[in-house]
């Protein structure tokens, strides 16, 4: 891993990479304003002790500071009030996409929720949101979280989601946060440093492209798609994007995230040059931008 | 192999299960909530002995038919409004999210509880008749447990008629705890 990083970026930011991972980063709480207001729920936890710092380039999200006892334990959070994070990462696919009511969404792999239920309140509820997930425990969640979020507007669907094609429905938007080695939750999970392995990151690229290959045929001409994972690797991120663009030259269109944070993708990674468009995707990192690492791409589908 | 292995299990509601939903919202709620929430709806149930129900919009009955087209059933949709028993009649037991919605629309149906009652109904436990502070009537056979805010936290199912809660005893249990909000928490998913 360490041998990847430093042929990535060199060995100082290599090292103030690792540092941060070893640090670990903040959870964040994020209001469900469907059922509460923003301003309120921050007072009330507040007065319960809890210290808040709003997330500034995330709307209705919370840095945890300091939590007296277990912000997932709270009498607001059983009541749907807010959606924990495990870091800010998260949040940034979802402001990509934008979400507008009264639109038709696919959330390809989408369980257990936050994205989803993000998604979900960005819409006012008001459209259809079409959320897959092909494991049945993390579809329960799903569940779960849609019913105390007190969310109507989504249609949970337990399915390989590189079969969406096959229900010949054409979406305005796809959320395609797709299944990674999870490199960049080390910050999170510092088990996964050890579980990392060459053979699961190329299992894991197949997968990645046929998703997104699966996405381009169920998103509407000039729909948008943004593509995601929690990981750093540019194998799963760049050198995907890179191939579906090579393959779908004349139907895609790369633009800007719109995101105000992250550094940009990579456009020139071990050795291999890649199309110069690739700086418009962000990564984001734990010793820069305080979240988990991540990467965030947003394709058009030409008209 | 798994798809051909699966069995269709959403149907649209028959008529005498709508017709039961419709009562029992209209008897809680009126007919204005009603309106409100169920007007240009689909209810959906699932297929077995006890049945869920699902409300759904149009938009989301349109993505439902292309699933039921392809041999797919969703795995949730909409808002999950109850179950119903199919025997000789249908009994219906409506659930805590339908019920939280319609009581934004209509202000009625509800018990206020104390503090501590609110501790032990979050576990699980009934309401005591001493834990109740004030009542928002009519009171129906299913009311909402409410904080002092307001706050919908259980639905419950009335033991006795609160004509006659004032004679009793302050440790008899008036309403059992069907569905409770610390469920989020103690099922852990």
């Amino acid at each position: 891993m360490v041998e990847r990083y430093l042929r990535m970026w060199g060995v100082k930011e290599t090292v103030e990479y690792i540092k941060a991972t070893l640090k670990g980063i903040r959870k964040v709480i994020r209001v469900n304003t469907l059922k509460v207001d923003e301003v309120e729920l921050i007072d009330t936890l507040r007065s319960k002790g809890y210290q808040l710092d709003k997330v500034w380039w995330a709307k209705r999200a919370y840095w945890v500071i300091k939590e007296p006892f277990p912000i997932g334990a709270t009498f607001e959070y059983m009541l749907g009030y807010y959606y924990i994070h495990r870091g800010a990462g998260s949040l940034a696919p979802v402001i990509a996409l934008n979400p507008q009511p009264g639109e038709f969404i696919i959330d390809m792999c989408a369980a257990p929720g936050g994205k989803t239920s993000y998604i979900a309140d960005l819409m006012k509820d008001e459209g259809v949101i079409l959320a897959v997930d092909i494991s049945r425990d993390r579809m329960k969640s799903l569940r779960s979280q849609i019913s105390r979020l007190g969310i109507s507007c989504v249609v949970g669907l337990r399915w390989d989601a590189k079969r969406v094609p096959e229900l010949s429905v054409k979406a305005d938007k796809v959320l395609l946060d797709a299944p990674c080695t999870g490199e960049g939750l080390t910050p999170i999970d510092p088990g996964r440093r050890l579980r990392f392995n060459v053979e699961e990151l190329q299992r894991m690229v197949s997968v990645q492209v046929s998703l997104l290959e699966a996405a381009l045929n169920v998103v509407k001409d000039g729909g948008v798609i943004i593509y995601s994972t929690c990981s750093i690797a540019p194998e799963e991120n760049e050198l995907v994007i890179n191939k579906v663009l090579e393959k779908f030259r004349d139907r895609i269109d790369l633009y800007d995230t719109g995101l105000i944070i992250g550094d940009p993708g990579f456009d020139r990674v071990f050795n291999y040059k890649l199309d110069s468009r690739l700086k418009l995707c962000k990564r984001l990192y734990p010793h820069k931008h305080g979240t988990e690492g991540y990467f965030i791409c947003k394709i058009v589908k030409r008209e | 192999m798994q798809d051909s292995k699966k069995r269709v299990i959403f149907n649209v509601a028959d008529e005498r299960i709508v017709k039961v939903v419709k009562d029992t919202v209209v008897e809680h709620y009126g007919v204005r909530a009603y309106k409100t929430l169920f007007d240009g709806k689909v209810l959906l149930s699932t297929i077995a002995k006890r049945r869920e129900l699902f409300l759904i919009s149009k938009e989301q009955y349109e993505i439902y038919e292309r699933l039921k087209s392809k041999g797919r059933d969703p795995y949730f949709i909409g808002i999950f409004v109850g179950m119903v028993r199919v025997e000789e009649r249908i009994r219906y037991r409506p659930s805590l999210d339908l019920f939280e919605k319609l009581f934004k629309v209509s202000r009625r149906n509800a018990v206020i509880v104390t503090e501590k009652s609110m501790e032990n109904v979050l576990y699980g436990k009934d309401v005591l008749l001493e834990g109740i502070i004030d009542t928002i009537n009519p009171i129906g056979k299913y009311p909402l447990v409410i904080s002092t805010r307001m706050e919908p936290i259980a639905l419950g199912i009335t033991l006795r008629d609160p004509k006659r809660w004032k004679g009793l005893e302050p440790k008899t249990v008036v309403i059992k705890t069907i569905m409770d909000k610390g469920r989020y928490l103690r099922s852990g998913i």
